[in-house]
């Protein structure tokens, strides 16, 4: 037995066994509930592994069994669920609207931030504000923080100036640019950006947790969270506590 | 070990790898089957990209156009600058200075492509921005800028060893008969090199059309026919900027774009010529 293939059979058990892993309860699913949900795991005692994902493949993971509780940034479609999952409502990620810490604007209206959107200013002093070049940032097509912002302020189908790929990329186009404004969740704002009150308008979305009936893993976990103890630790880690339950 | 073992193993390896990069391409054509059928060549020719419009849309025309004239220009301004960089460097003898170009070389060839885009989204793009007085950095002439300093350190690299290798006599011969070192290397070493020069160009190509990270940071992100000033999105970016939140018909076209990179990068691995 040579050298050669002892190399590409410890290969094969490397690439074999990382898949194994031990028997803790997975939590898989969308990134923006990631951070809130460590805090969750950490207060109930640990034990869960906490995975990406996206809310897309969380319905998929938890149907298949690879996940105990899915997470879900969006509306779930009735079509997702069918009749074996159990989706219920925890918390609400309110949205912000934001500029450059040196801001064009102080103060916008749902209306003007609509008319901004769908292209109808060119300058700031068209709304009262500096002289300086309208500039809009938006999300890729199919981000849940797109939707629930373009829904809420009627501007399906618009284009804007720029298209950021992710809240990461959207908070550096913003912070870097003294003409932008643009929409993030509200726990991702940092001192780089200037919040912009927006007059009648409620930016939020729900978050959901999803799991198969029946499962009283998951479903000890969910009545964890929405315990008093929880609910603080939402508000820690910038999301509201949902009023609704299943 | 003797020579029949050594190439059966090869061999052995080969199918090795080439099951799973077969299997991989078949995974991919059946991901993106449902939009090749469905949408057809409105794919390639259609000019509007709303995935999550109503009705959705999925023209990548404007998308093909960026990455096409984006990996053009980026390639021509990077064989410029690795020739005027030849000229200097050519057939001189390797003195610190060479060494130290070349060290620097192969240092920034080695920068991981978010390092590069970081300092442009944070200081390139606001420094355009301010020096144009346009109302944003990020546009395709900062995509092309940047995917030019990505592979400049390595086709420079490739061009000047290619350089390295030509017999002596070429320099020396010509140098000897009174020609002027800059005609030596532009009008003896450069063309010798050709080949090497057009593999060295194929493979930079290659990497420009798949490089994601880069143009998906500092282009701007929004679906627009390419003008050097205009925010512009690259296939590649639509892919790795998209596929994440991607389902159904969304999915397949991205796995159908993916498919169209390959394509646009198939030069860089059949193009390539023997040794002159």
């Amino acid at each position: 037995m040579g050298k050669g293939l002892k190399i590409c059979l410890l290969t094969a058990a490397v690439v074999f066994l990382t898949g194994c892993g031990g028997e803790q309860p997975v939590i898989s699913g969308s990134a923006s509930m990631i951070p809130a949900v460590r805090l969750l795991c950490a207060a109930a005692g640990g034990g869960w592994e906490i995975q990406g994902g996206g809310s897309s493949a969380a319905v998929a993971d938890v149907r298949e069994g690879r996940s105990t509780i899915g997470l879900m940034s969006r509306d779930p479609l009735p079509e997702e669920l069918g009749t074996d999952l159990v989706c219920a409502p925890v918390a609400y990620d309110p949205l912000v609207v934001v500029t450059a810490a040196d801001s064009p604007i102080s103060f916008l209206t749902k209306d003007s931030l609509r008319d901004l959107y769908l292209g109808k200013y060119s300058s700031w002093d068209q709304l009262g504000g500096a002289s300086r070049p309208v500039v809009t940032v938006g999300r890729e097509a199919g981000s849940g923080t797109k939707d629930t912002f373009e829904s809420a302020v009627g501007c399906h189908g618009s284009c804007p100036t720029l298209t950021a790929m992710g809240s990461g990329m959207a908070r550096l186009m913003i912070a870097g640019n003294k003409n932008a404004i643009g929409y993030i969740s509200a726990w991702q704002a940092d001192e780089t950006l200037t919040m912009i009150p927006i007059d009648g308008c409620d930016l939020r979305r729900t978050l959901y947790f999803i799991w198969r009936k029946g499962d009283e893993t998951a479903q000890s976990f969910y009545d964890f969270v929405r315990t008093p103890k929880g609910a603080q630790l939402l508000a820690q880690a910038g999301l509201l506590p949902a009023e609704e339950s299943i | 070990m003797n020579r029949f073992r050594f190439t059966s193993r090869c061999r052995l390896a080969a199918v090795l790898f080439l099951v799973p990069a077969v299997l991989a391409l078949l995974l991919l054509f059946e991901g993106a089957f449902p939009a090749l059928t469905q949408e057809g060549i409105r794919l390639i020719l259609g000019t509007h990209w709303a995935p999550d419009g109503d009705p959705a849309a999925f023209g990548m025309l404007p998308m093909i156009c960026t990455t096409v004239a984006g990996g053009g220009c980026s390639l021509l301004l990077a064989y410029g600058c690795s020739v005027l960089i030849a000229l200097w460097a050519g057939g001189r003898k390797p003195t610190r200075r060479w060494a130290s170009l070349h060290f620097l070389l192969e240092v920034s060839a080695a920068v991981p492509s978010v390092v590069w885009s970081y300092f442009f989204l944070t200081a390139v793009a606001p420094a355009i921005q301010s020096a144009t007085g346009l109302p944003v950095g990020t546009h395709f002439l900062t995509a092309i800028l940047l995917l030019t300093v990505m592979v400049l350190p390595s086709l420079t690299s490739l061009l000047l060893s290619a350089l390295d290798r030509l017999p002596e006599d070429l320099t020396m011969g010509g140098l000897a008969l009174g020609v002027p070192r800059l005609t030596v290397v532009s009008a003896l070493l450069l063309p010798a090199a050709r080949g090497e020069l057009r593999t060295a160009l194929l493979l930079s190509f290659g990497r420009i059309i798949g490089e994601t990270t880069a143009v998906l940071m500092v282009s701007g992100g929004t679906v627009s026919f390419p003008s050097f000033f205009a925010p512009v999105r690259f296939l590649s970016a639509a892919i790795g900027g998209e596929l994440p939140y991607a389902t159904g018909l969304h999915q397949s076209a991205l796995l159908a774009a993916a498919v169209l990179l390959l394509i646009l990068a198939l030069p860089a691995a059949f193009g390539k010529e023997g040794r002159p």
